[in-house]
């Protein structure tokens, strides 16, 4: 008997009982590896576990798994069990990664191009699949930049190793997590990863795919050797420090050292700053504090509406309400020259539902209709061109139904699909049940 | 408890050699090779370092010396924590790879920054000469931002760094740029550590706006598969032969010759053989540092029984 799986073996799934050929190996960790391989007409992977991993305790968490399906088709998710008469252990099936898509470790270590959009996506879909995950009563327990991968492109996620995840608080977890990604009572081994330790490894890692650093890494952290792991357990377990904590400079970043923090952390929204800091800084020993999927979720949403170009470079700059003049915005944050504010629209009156109208930007459902929260499925508005006057931009209805539509003299027209209204400041438009405001 | 290895001083030998390239001799040009070396009880430390020949690089040759000091000041710091837990390598793999080339970065700016506070351009003849050949052959802008823009002067530094830390529980392969680390296992078989995925002539450079990217790191432990010999070469040398076998072939004469000839043999001649190397070959500065296990220079009766088996499995 073999201990694993050669290229050219035939494994059998336990439910479906079919033949599923194994290709090449496409990973290899401590539990096991990840084999590409033929599944019918389908291409699939196989994890296969170790001997000394392949324990009955593990084969029931995949079982389980299987029995209870994905949380969200973003998961990678086992999707039957397969075995081998001729090879020891067991492993599992599940859908195969999407080719292009990059881990999120590499997009920490600068190697890969993508724009703040399509991390928006990220951060999105990333809160949103947790939340969907924990609302079942599981928990991921290690959440880190090695098993998230992202389509860089548009921002599309996928999230493997998926037979960590265990029910919240009851199961016995088989792994601590990453320990840069760990909450600090797990750090000091005061519990095991759970729902509120997920939500903190959600923030680092929030925070690394923003900000391109850690968020306990500063002043303590640069005096720590590279090689001296013990000792930066006092950084993420016994004595943590957010680097930016508005009350305690003791731990900031060290220039050089932490550079992308210095720079990244004020281009974004005070919005944005504000969830992070509330995060490390309470959240850190009170899990309560901790922000919510559910929160992250609308933040990167509401960031993702903020964007606007730089005239000058064609940089993408975040819009900031609380910060940004609106006559002077300031510099945008990659050449800068003087930022000029594109036109925008706020809805319901609050500064906190503002989209940028870009000359690519679409309103969807979430934005105009109070019953469609994060609907995405279909646009109801984009920005246009007019035909004989290229300066004079209009929103095209997209959708079935009429506008009603306000004028800054108070006269009112209706606007039917498939026509645009000309933006200008003070214009006015009922999309049904909520209103935008244009504004300049 | 872990096995020590004892002395790696005596268990490893060094030979080192750099020429100035055939070239840069026909033009004027310095050797711009940089390396360093330090063989202590509990560590062996080699570093090479390339700086850049063409004209705006005009004190590379001084990047390339702070490149292999700033390495070995940086590396040896970093690494050699007390009573380091082998078994927490793969933990440690992460950390080194995210902060490792961050602080040789930081310690390599300051000390241009030094060099540069201490030999401003406006002091410096050379220098002066340089910047004006710039301004005439490539554009007043050019010197404009390598003389006036804040950190400008790094230009005139630029250099490529190479180095490798052996200790007696981890092997730590470092590389920024052009060049080559070349392990020969205990079994013969020879390997680069990093593949040239790199393209073009453009190298990676510590005087890039952001390299920290850029370093390729591999961390392997010294228990399981440690090589008999290894060799780090600036790019003059792989750049000489017509194919990547023949440069190979060079690790498979060094593991010949040493228990043949011994390292004096080797010490005496490498120099003369890298200038032949350069004049036939690149007309680049070569330099080469060859670490070898010491057991390799008493190998010679195994050898013969490697031999016999040998040819028992081809009978």
């Amino acid at each position: 008997m073999s201990l694993m799986p050669q290229a050219g073996d035939e494994v059998k799934t336990v439910k479906a009982k079919l033949d599923c050929k194994i290709k090449e190996s496409i990973g290899d960790g401590t539990q096991g590896k990840v084999y590409k391989a033929e599944y019918g007409d389908q291409q699939v992977a196989v994890k296969w576990y170790k001997p000394s991993k392949a324990t009955t305790k593990q084969k029931e968490i995949i079982e389980d798994l299987i029995k209870e399906g994905a949380p969200c088709d973003r998961f990678l998710w086992p999707f039957d069990l397969v075995y081998s008469s001729s090879i020891e252990g067991f492993g599992y099936i599940m859908e195969l990664r999407k080719p292009g898509y990059k881990s999120i470790a590499e997009l920490v270590a600068r190697r890969v191009n993508t724009n703040y959009r399509a991390l928006c996506t990220v951060g999105y879909q990333l809160a949103d699949s947790y939340r969907k995950l924990h609302s079942r009563g599981y928990c991921y327990r290690d959440i880190n930049f090695d098993n998230i991968f992202f389509n860089p492109r548009n921002g599309e996620i996928s999230i493997c190793d998926n037979d960590n995840v265990g029910i919240n608080n009851e199961s016995e977890a088989s792994v601590l997590g990453t320990q840069r990604f760990m909450a600090p009572e797990v750090v000091r081994g005061e519990t095991t990863p759970n729902t509120s330790s997920d939500i903190f490894s959600l923030a680092v890692l929030l925070f690394y795919i923003f900000m391109n650093s850690h968020p306990l890494h500063g002043k303590q952290e640069s005096k720590i050797r590279c090689f001296d792991l013990p000792a930066m357990q006092k950084i993420y377990g016994q004595e943590p420090v957010f680097i930016f904590d508005p009350d305690d400079d003791s731990n900031r970043p060290v220039p050089g050292e932490h550079q992308n923090a210095i720079d990244s952390w004020p281009i974004y929204p005070e919005f944005i700053r504000e969830l992070f800091t509330q995060t490390f800084t309470e959240g850190l020993n009170n899990v309560n504090k901790r922000v919510r999927e559910g929160q992250w979720r609308s933040a990167m949403l509401r960031l993702r509406d903020s964007i606007f170009y730089c005239v000058d470079c064609g940089g993408e700059n975040f819009y900031d309400p609380q910060q940004m003049d609106k006559e002077q915005p300031g510099e945008c944050c990659h050449c800068a020259q003087e930022l000029v504010l594109p036109y925008r629209i706020k809805f319901d009156d609050n500064e906190q539902k503002i989209v940028m109208l870009n000359s690519e930007a679409k309103l969807y459902p979430h934005h105009t209709d109070k019953n469609s929260k994060r609907d995405f499925s279909k646009e109801v508005a984009e920005l246009t061109q007019h035909p004989k006057k290229p300066s004079v931009w209009g929103l095209k209805n997209l959708s079935d139904t009429p506008w009603s539509v306000t004028n800054n003299k108070g006269e009112i027209k209706e606007v039917v699909p498939e026509r645009s209204i000309a933006l200008a400041a003070g214009v006015k438009i009922d999309f049904g049940n909520r209103v935008g405001e244009i504004i300049y | 408890m872990v096995e020590t290895q004892g002395d790696l001083s005596e268990q490893w030998g060094l030979i080192a050699a750099s020429v100035r390239g055939a070239k840069h001799i026909q033009s004027g040009l310095p050797n711009q090779d940089a390396y360093q070396y330090k063989r202590a009880k509990d560590y062996l430390f080699l570093a090479t370092a390339d700086g850049h020949g063409s004209l705006k690089y005009f004190r590379s040759q001084i990047g390339a010396k702070l490149a292999v000091e700033a390495a070995e000041e940086v590396i040896i710091k970093e690494a050699l924590v007390d009573g380091f837990d082998p078994k927490t390598l793969p933990l440690v793999k992460e950390r080194v790879k995210e902060k490792l080339p961050v602080r040789i970065v930081k310690s390599w700016r300051e000390k241009v920054e030094q060099y540069q506070e201490d030999n401003p351009f406006v002091e410096d003849e050379t220098a002066l000469a340089k910047l004006k050949e710039i301004e005439t052959k490539q554009g007043p802008e050019l010197r404009e931002q390598i003389e006036s823009s804040s950190d400008g002067y790094l230009k005139a530094y630029g250099s490529t760094l190479t180095a490798v830390l052996v200790t007696e529980h981890f092997i730590l392969y470092l590389q920024l740029g052009d060049g080559d680390i070349v392990t020969m296992s205990q079994w013969g078989e020879v390997t680069r550590v990093f593949a040239d995925d790199q393209l073009g002539n453009a190298t990676n450079s510590l005087s890039m706006a952001d390299p920290a990217p850029y370093f390729k790191i591999s961390l392997t432990s010294a228990t399981k598969k440690k090589p008999n010999l290894f060799f780090i070469a600036t790019d003059g040398y792989a750049n000489s032969f017509r194919s990547e076998e023949d440069f190979f072939k060079v690790a498979d004469d060094f593991a010949e010759l040493l228990p043949k000839q011994g390292p004096q043999f080797l010490k005496d001649n490498l120099p003369t053989w890298l200038k032949e190397t350069t004049e036939a070959g690149s007309g680049d500065d070569i330099t080469v540092l060859l670490a070898y296990q010491n057991s390799l220079l008493t190998e010679q009766e195994n050898s013969e029984e490697f031999e016999t088996l040998q040819a028992r499995k081809d009978d």
